[in-house]
Order: structure tokens, then C-alpha cells, then sequence
């Protein structure tokens, strides 16, 4: 654009010095014709061209001149046109011998200022490397106290529900101790109820004993009163045969014998009634002899059941001691399992009281971070338009190439940016989290 | 003039004719059949008057060889010898082996004289002769030795009639003949 606006600028001097020479050529030779013309006159008239033409020759390289000086000071302008923007690749060109100390001044400056403001963004570069570094730290402590926050919660929700265990625990082991200790008294009376019940069954083993001898001496006496009734049964059948004989006898004495016959008739009828009675009292008594052997028998299998008893009530002695001693060290267990709940609840209690200082603890440090966090955020915002202040800067030549991969970088470090929540929404997901922890 | 006192008598004798209920007709005297209830072999029965001469315990008798095996043998009695039979032996016809027989009734008739062993024995009885009962079933090994019997306490009594006994050809001859002789002897 420049160049052709040289061209053109020249291009019109010469079209109007030609058109200055046209016009006083033109007017010679309208005068010469209009006009008779003297030798002053032509003289003059010859000689006002060529002084006319020196003129314009002498304007022309004056001008020429100034067009050179002015073409240096417009590179120099441009050139400081974008050094105003930033530019400081440009280079003033030093061919111009008017505006070339400038240049090499303006060039050498250019040259000292890209120095340092290569020397001002290395540093920068790498301060923004350390920022975002720390920014990553940063965002990473403020998760990693979240999360320990979160830990915090459920560990704390979980002592809590120690603690409520370990109470369950020890209402539970209470009401177990009592009930342990009910039993222990049931088995102490149980045990007692033994004692008792042995004592009993040696007195009914005794007694039946006792009662035994007497059965036998009542079977004894049985028997004795047996061989009596059937001794008198045996006289009552001779006294029968005797009065037999004797009605035989008063038969043959004839009407002698009538009267003895009357008594061995009466003493017949007598012996019927005793020998009838008699057979009852042998009956009776032989009823009563074998419910005396059938009463001797069920003594001598109460006196074994007794002491079948006996031995069952040493087994249930002993396991009764047993379970008592077992009792005793349920007892013991439950007291310590209680005891265990006990201490469990205790540093529960501690370990949540803990828990929340540790919690409150990281919620400042997460407040913290989260200030560092904002802090390297605004830090990495200044140093990031500080970096693009700076690079308005123009330093450097920069193919499309290398822009073309500048922006991929930029498009990858967008796609992995990670999500950050913003305060409301991180103090909302942890009011929302604490909630569902504490129900 | 008053009533003597055979009038009064009189007088008295027909107010109480006329007042009094009649006297009770008397009854007839009833024919009793008396004997004595006894035991053979086990079989309740019941032996006439006058049919026995007597009973007496079972003496110790002194075995007779070459006689029927209901021959206990003989035994001293009143200043004579008296051969005591086995009752059970005698009519069961086999081998007795039991309680002692304590007791024997004593028969006699005429070429007959023994004791026959009894295996129990009661009283005198008296029934009226008209309850007798003819045709009740008797012990078949008795059967032909009874003439009815009496009915006595759901019992029925079997009357022995010794004269059968006596007249059976079994008793009349003691001698243990091949041909009679029974195997075994009781333990008395």
C-alpha cells in the first residue's frame, strides 16, 4: 500500500513537471504566433524557460530531496505505529541515510526493549507455572478437606451410633445381669428346694423302711394268724367229723341216741356258721396277706424309687451347681461385657467430641484453602492479564503453526479443567450431606 | 244266780271263736332226705344216713403188694386192720398226685369193710326230699355211682350211693390183675 502510494506521488511530479513544461512551451508558441517578438522579447521569451526550468529542476531535487526525508520519517512513523501497538518485531529500515541514526536508534531500543520484556515473561512464565501449581495444591486441599470433612461426618455419625450400641449394650447387659441374677436365685432356691427335697427322701426312704419292717412283721404276724385260721379251720373240720360221728353214732344207738343226735345236729349247725366264718377269716386274712406281700412289694419299689430319686436328686444337685456356678460366671461376663460397653460408649463420646474438633479444625483449613484457593485464583487472574499484557507485546515472529498448537493447548487445559463448585453450592452439598448423616 | 266258771269258760271260748282269727292250719310234717356233705376225688357229694360207718383221719397204712393202685394199703384200726382206698385213684382211674388226703369215711357192709380217702368234708345236711334233683349232670367218672342230688348254695351235691360203690366188680377185687392193673401209684 505504501509502495504504491510512492509510485503514484512520483508518477504525479513528473506528470506535473511535464505539464509545467508543456504549459510554458504551449505559451512561447502561442506568444511567437500571437505576437511579433523582438530578440529582448525572444530572448526573454527563451530564457524565462530554461530559468523557468532550472527553477523546477532546482524545486524538483529539492523536492525530491524532502519526499526522501519524508519517506524516512513515514517508515520511522510506522514503524513507531506499531511499536505503539506492541509490535516490537518491526525493524525501522536504515537505507535512509537521513532517518538512519533514528532508525538504528529506534531499532536498538525496539532491540533492548524485547530483551526485556523476554527477560520480564520468562520469569512471569514461570511464576505462572508455580501459581497454578499451588492453585492445583490449592483446589486439591480444599477436595481433600472436604472429603476428610466427609469422613469426618460419617465418622462421627458412626461413634454416635457406638455410643448409642454401647448404651443398647448396657441396658441390654443390665437387664441381662438381673435376669442372670434372677436365675442365680431361682437356682440358689432350686438348689436349696434339693437339699430339702433329699433331706425329705431320705426321711420317706427311712420311714418306708420302717414301714417295710413293720409290713413284713404285719406279714409275719399274717401268716401267724393264717396257720391260726387254718389250724382252726382244721379243728373246725374235726369238730365237723367229730359231730358226724356222733349223729353216725346216735343213728346206731337208736332212740338211746336221739338226744346226742340233737347235739351233733347243733354242733353241726354251729360248726357252719364258724366253719363259713372261719373260711372268711382265712379268705380275709389271705386278702389281707397278699395286700400285705402286694404292700411289701410296692415299699421295697418305693424305698428303690426313693432312692432312684435320691440319685436324681444328687444329679440335680450337681447340676444345679453347675448351672449356678455357670450362672456366676454369666454374671461375671455380663458385668464385664457391660463394662466394656461402658468404656466402648466413653471414648466413642471422646472420639466424637474428637471428631468434631477435627472436623471444625478442617473446616477452617478448608475455609482456608478456599481462601488460598480464591487467593491464587485472583493471583493467577492478575498474572494472567499481566501475561497478556505482556504479550501484546510482540517479541517474536510467530508462524501459524505454532498458534494453530497454542490454541489446541488451550482447548485441552479447557477440556480437563475440573469442575469447581462455587460456595452456596458446596455449603449446600454439605448441609445436604450432614443431614442425610445425622437421620 | 251267776254263771259258774265252766259258763265263763265257755263264754270266753266262743267270744274269742267268734273274734279272734283262725288258728293257723299246721303244716304238714316234711319228708327231709339228711346225709353228710363230703368230698371225693375233688367232686362235692353227699352220702345217706346209715350209709357210713364213720370218719376217721387217714391212718398210716402199711402198703399191700400185688394190689390195685387205689389200695393205699392197711392200716391198724380199733384192734383190727382196715384197708384204706384212694378215692381219687378209685374213681379218676389214674394216678393221684395231690394234697393228703386227711380224712376217710369208713364203710361197711357186709363182706365189705374200708376206708375211702375223701378230699373234703362239711357238715350234715338236710333238704326236703321233694327238691331233689334226678337229672342234673354228675362228674362223668361218678356218674354211674350217684342217684341225683340236691342243689346247695348254686352248688349241685351228687348223691353217693355206697351200694353201687360196693357192687361194682372193680372194688370187689383188690388184686392187681394184668389186665386191671393201673400204672403208677399216688403219692400217699
Amino acid at each position: 500500500m505504501n509502495k504504491t502510494m510512492k509510485i503514484d506521488f512520483s508518477n504525479a511530479w513528473v506528470i506535473g513537471i511535464g505539464v509545467g513544461i508543456l504549459g510554458c512551451v504551449g505559451g512561447v508558441v502561442y506568444a511567437l504566433l500571437a505576437t511579433e517578438l523582438e530578440a529582448g522579447t525572444l530572448i526573454a521569451m527563451f530564457g524565462a524557460p530554461g530559468v523557468l526550468a532550472v527553477a523546477l529542476l532546482a524545486y524538483r531535487g529539492q523536492r525530491r530531496r524532502v519526499e526522501y526525508t519524508e519517506r524516512g520519517v513515514a517508515e520511522i512513523n510506522s514503524v513507531l505505529v506499531k511499536i505503539a501497538e506492541g509490535d516490537l518485531t518491526v525493524r525501522v529500515p536504515e537505507d535512509n541515510a537521513v532517518t538512519r541514526d533514528i532508525a538504528r536508534e529506534i531499532n536498538a531500543s525496539t532491540q533492548r526493549q524485547r530483551e526485556l520484556i523476554r527477560n520480564i515473561k520468562t520469569p512471569f512464565k514461570v511464576s505462572t507455572e508455580g501459581i497454578t501449581k499451588i492453585g492445583v495444591i490449592a483446589e486439591g486441599q480444599v477436595e481433600k478437606g472436604r472429603e476428610l470433612t466427609r469422613s469426618v461426618v460419617e465418622s462421627t455419625t458412626a461413634a454416635t451410633e457406638m455410643v448409642r450400641t454401647s448404651e443398647e449394650i448396657k441396658k441390654s447387659t443390665a437387664e441381662a445381669a438381673r435376669t442372670s441374677e434372677r436365675n442365680r436365685q431361682r437356682v440358689a432356691q432350686g438348689y436349696e428346694l434339693t437339699k430339702d427335697m433329699s433331706k425329705a427322701s431320705v426321711d420317706v426312704r427311712e420311714s418306708v423302711q420302717e414301714t417295710s419292717k413293720s409290713a413284713k412283721r404285719q406279714g409275719e404276724l399274717i401268716q401267724s394268724v393264717t396257720a391260726a385260721a387254718e389250724y382252726i379251720q382244721a379243728l373246725n373240720t374235726k369238730i365237723s367229723v367229730v359231730a358226724i360221728n356222733t349223729r353216725i353214732e346216735a343213728e346206731k344207738a337208736g332212740e338211746h341216741g336221739r338226744p346226742f343226735m340233737g347235739i351233733a345236729e347243733a354242733i353241726g349247725d354251729l360248726m357252719r356258721e364258724a366253719e363259713e366264718e372261719g373260711r372268711k377269716i382265712i379268705s380275709q386274712v389271705r386278702m389281707l396277706q397278699n395286700l400285705s406281700a402286694d404292700n411289701l412289694s410296692s415299699m421295697e419299689n418305693t424305698v428303690g424309687t426313693v432312692v432312684t430319686i435320691l440319685e436324681y436328686i444328687d444329679r440335680l444337685d450337681s447340676s444345679l451347681e453347675e448351672i449356678n456356678a455357670g450362672s456366676s460366671a454369666i454374671t461375671k461376663i455380663i458385668t464385664s461385657v457391660d463394662d466394656a460397653a461402658g468404656q466402648s460408649a466413653t471414648t466413642a463420646r471422646h472420639m466424637n467430641s474428637s471428631m468434631d474438633a477435627i472436623r471444625e479444625r478442617n473446616l477452617d483449613i478448608s475455609e482456608y484453602s478456599e481462601s488460598t484457593q480464591m487467593g491464587v485464583s485472583s493471583l493467577k487472574a492478575s498474572m494472567r492479564d499481566v501475561a497478556d499484557s505482556l504479550s501484546q507485546f510482540k517479541i517474536e515472529e510467530v508462524s501459524e503453526a505454532e498458534r494453530t498448537m497454542a490454541a489446541i493447548e488451550d482447548l485441552k487445559k479447557i477440556q480437563s479443567a475440573r469442575k469447581v463448585y462455587r460456595e452456596e453450592e458446596m455449603k449446600a452439598l454439605e448441609e445436604t450431606r450432614m443431614s442425610q448423616a445425622s437421620v | 244266780m251267776g254263771i259258774s266258771a265252766l259258763q265263763s269258760l265257755e263264754l270266753i271260748e266262743r267270744l274269742h271263736a267268734y273274734d279272734s282269727v283262725e288258728a293257723p292250719a299246721l303244716a304238714a310234717p316234711r319228708l327231709t332226705w339228711v346225709g353228710t356233705s363230703l368230698g371225693v376225688a375233688g367232686v362235692p357229694l353227699l352220702i345217706g344216713e346209715g350209709e357210713l360207718e364213720e370218719i376217721i383221719e387217714t391212718p398210716a397204712v402199711t402198703t399191700i403188694p400185688g394190689t390195685k393202685a387205689w389200695v393205699l394199703g392197711v392200716a391198724a384200726f380199733k384192734g383190727g386192720l382196715l384197708p384204706i382206698f384212694s378215692g381219687d385213684v378209685l374213681f379218676r382211674k389214674r394216678p393221684y398226685v395231690g394234697r393228703v388226703r386227711d380224712y376217710c369215711m369208713v364203710i361197711r357192709r357186709p363182706g365189705l369193710y374200708f376206708g375211702l380217702t375223701l378230699s373234703h368234708i362239711q357238715r350234715d345236711l338236710r333238704f326236703p326230699i321233694e327238691e331233689r334233683v334226678m337229672d342234673h349232670p354228675v362228674d362223668p367218672d361218678f356218674a354211674e355211682y350217684t342217684l341225683g342230688g340236691f342243689m346247695y348254695k348254686g352248688d349241685f351235691l351228687a348223691v353217693l350211693d355206697i351200694n353201687r360203690v360196693v357192687a361194682d366188680e372193680e372194688l370187689s377185687n383188690a388184686s392187681a390183675a394184668k389186665n386191671s392193673s393201673i400204672k403208677g401209684k399216688s403219692n400217699e
